[in-house]
C-alpha cells in the first residue's frame, strides 16, 4: 500500500530504501523535467536529479504536511537546487532548449514536440512585452525575481504580478495537455 | 518596453505569491513571509491555498522529457553512498533537530544517542576503509556485505531509523554504579531499541512492561559493562500514551537490579 505524504517522508528520513524508491517513482519525472529546463543535456540533468534526491533525503524530516503538499515541497527543493547549481555554472539555458529531448525518450514523436514548441512560441508571443521578458528571465533562465526587477528597472511587485499572470495565461491557453504528465 | 496589461500594478495578490512560491520562484525570505501569512488563515482557506500550490507544482510548464530508466537506481545508489560517506553527519543532523523538537528530553538522551552514533559511525568507517578500492559495479555487493556485517552486530537500518525518528518515545534510566541506558520505541509499530552501559555482570534478563503487563522480555548478558545496543521489532510496546512504561533488568532469580518507569506522553 503506498504511503501517505507524511509517512513517506518519515520513512525516507529514517533511511528506508523502499520509501526512497517510492519517492523517486512519484517525483522522478517531475524533478528530471525541472533539471532539463535548467541543464538541457543528459549527463548534467542526471547529476542534478541525483543531487536533488540526496537533498530530499537529507531534509525529509523537515517536511511538514501542514505547510505544504509533498509535490510543492519537492518542486521547491528541486528548483532552488537548480538555481544554486546554475549560479555555480554561470551559464543560462534558453527557451530553445525547452522541448528538446535527451535521447528520444520524450512523451511523443518528434512532430508532436515540434507542435508543442510552436504552441509555446505562440503563447509567449501572446504575452505583453513585460510578461514575456519576466517569464523568460525568471522561469526559463533562472534569474531571481529581484535580479529581474533590477535588470528591468521595475518594482519587484510588478515583476511578481507580471510573472504570475503570465504563467496563468500560458497555462490556461488551448491544448496545454502535454506540458506535463 | 511597453506593458499595456493589468500587471503594471505593484499590488501582488496572495494567489500570485502562492503560484510563485509553488514554482520555487520566491526568495527564501519571501517564502517564509508567505508561510507566516498562511498560518494565520482559517483551516479551509489554508487547505485551499495548499491545494492551489500543489496543482501548480504538479502541472508546472516543463520540458517534455522523460528520465532514463537507469536514473532510479542511480539515485538510490547515490543516496546510499551519501549515507555511507557521512553517516555521522546525517545522524547528528537528525539528532540535533530531534533535540529541538523534544525539549523535554534530558541531556543524557543526546549523550546516549551520540554514543550509539559514534559506534555506528565507527563500524561503518571500518567497513568503508576495507572497501575503498572497489568499483561502482561492486557497490551493490559491497552494500550487502556491509549490511550483513552490521546486521550481525545488531546495528541495522532499523536501529538507525529508531534512533533518528523524532516521533519516537524515550525512557532514560540509570543509577549510580548500577548502569544506565535508554529505551527508544516506535509507539505505532512496537519496534524498540535499548542501549545500555555499565550494567552489573549478574544481569540475566531485561523486561519491559506497560502498566505492569509484559510487552517484551528476553535473556540479556551484560557485556562486561560495555556499551551495547539491542533492537527488537514488532513487540506489544505500542499505544502507550498515558500508560506507565517500565524497563527492568533482572538477575537469575528475577530480582530487580535496575528499573525505571515513565508515563508515556
Amino acid at each position: 500500500m503506498p504511503w501517505n505524504d507524511k509517512d513517506l517522508m518519515q520513512e525516507v528520513a529514517s533511511g528506508n530504501e523502499a520509501a526512497f524508491g517510492e519517492l523517486y517513482d512519484r517525483f522522478g519525472k517531475l524533478v528530471f523535467r525541472v533539471a532539463w529546463q535548467f541543464f538541457p543535456n543528459r549527463s548534467e540533468s542526471e547529476d542534478a536529479v541525483q543531487e536533488v534526491f540526496i537533498r530530499l533525503w537529507r531534509t525529509a524530516d523537515r517536511f511538514d504536511v501542514e505547510r505544504a503538499k509533498l509535490v510543492t515541497w519537492v518542486m521547491l527543493i528541486a528548483r532552488r537546487h537548480m538555481i544554486d547549481r546554475l549560479r555555480r555554472k554561470q551559464t543560462r539555458p534558453t527557451t530553445q532548449d525547452y522541448v528538446s529531448d535527451p535521447a528520444g525518450g520524450g512523451s511523443g514523436p518528434s512532430e508532436d514536440r515540434s507542435e508543442i514548441r510552436a504552441e509555446l512560441k505562440v503563447r509567449l508571443e501572446r504575452l505583453s512585452d513585460m510578461q514575456r521578458e519576466v517569464v523568460t528571465r525568471t522561469y526559463f533562465q533562472g534569474f531571481t525575481l529581484k535580479e529581474t526587477a533590477e535588470q528591468l528597472g521595475t518594482p519587484l511587485g510588478t515583476v511578481k504580478s507580471a510573472l504570475s499572470r503570465a504563467l496563468t495565461a500560458m497555462r490556461e491557453g488551448p491544448e496545454p495537455e502535454n506540458w506535463s504528465s | 518596453m511597453t506593458d499595456s496589461s493589468s500587471d503594471s500594478t505593484d499590488q501582488t495578490s496572495i494567489e500570485d505569491q502562492l503560484i510563485l512560491d509553488a514554482l520555487g520562484l520566491l526568495d527564501d525570505d519571501e517564502s517564509l513571509t508567505l508561510q507566516r501569512a498562511l498560518k494565520a488563515l482559517p483551516k479551509s482557506e489554508l487547505d485551499s491555498a495548499l491545494n492551489l500550490q500543489a496543482d501548480w507544482a504538479a502541472n508546472a510548464p516543463l520540458p517534455l522529457v522523460s528520465p532514463p530508466p537507469h536514473l532510479r537506481s542511480a539515485c538510490i545508489a547515490a543516496a546510499a553512498r551519501a549515507a555511507e560517506q557521512s553517516p555521522e553527519q546525517h545522524l547528528k543532523l537528525m539528532l540535533s533537530r530531534q533535540s529541538k523538537s523534544q525539549r523535554r528530553a534530558a541531556r543524557s538522551n543526546l549523550i546516549w544517542r551520540a554514543a550509539a552514533l559514534a559506534m555506528f559511525g565507527g563500524l561503518l568507517a571500518t567497513v568503508m576503509l576495507n572497501n575503498q578500492s572497489l568499483t561502482w559495479q561492486n557497490q551493490q555487493a559491497r552494500l550487502e556485505t556491509n549490511q550483513n556485517i552490521l546486521d550481525g552486530l545488531g546495528i541495522s537500518p532499523k536501529i538507525n531509523g529508531l534512533l533518528a525518528n523524532r516521533a519516537n518515545d524515550v525512557l532514560t534510566f540509570g543509577q549510580s554504579g548500577g548502569g544506565s541506558g535508554q529505551l527508544i520505541w516506535n509507539d505505532q509499530t512496537g519496534d524498540l531499541v535499548f542501549t545500555t552501559r555499565g550494567l552489573p555482570k549478574n544481569v540475566a534478563s531485561v523486561q519491559i512492561t506497560v502498566n505492569g503487563r509484559v510487552a517484551h522480555q528476553r535473556t540479556f548478558t551484560a557485556n562486561n559493562g560495555q556499551f551495547q545496543v539491542n533492537a527488537v521489532e514488532n513487540t506489544t510496546l505500542r499505544n502507550t500514551s498515558g500508560q506507565t512504561v517500565t524497563i527492568s533488568f533482572l538477575d537469575q532469580d528475577e530480582k530487580i537490579l535496575l528499573t525505571k518507569s515513565i508515563v508515556a506522553v
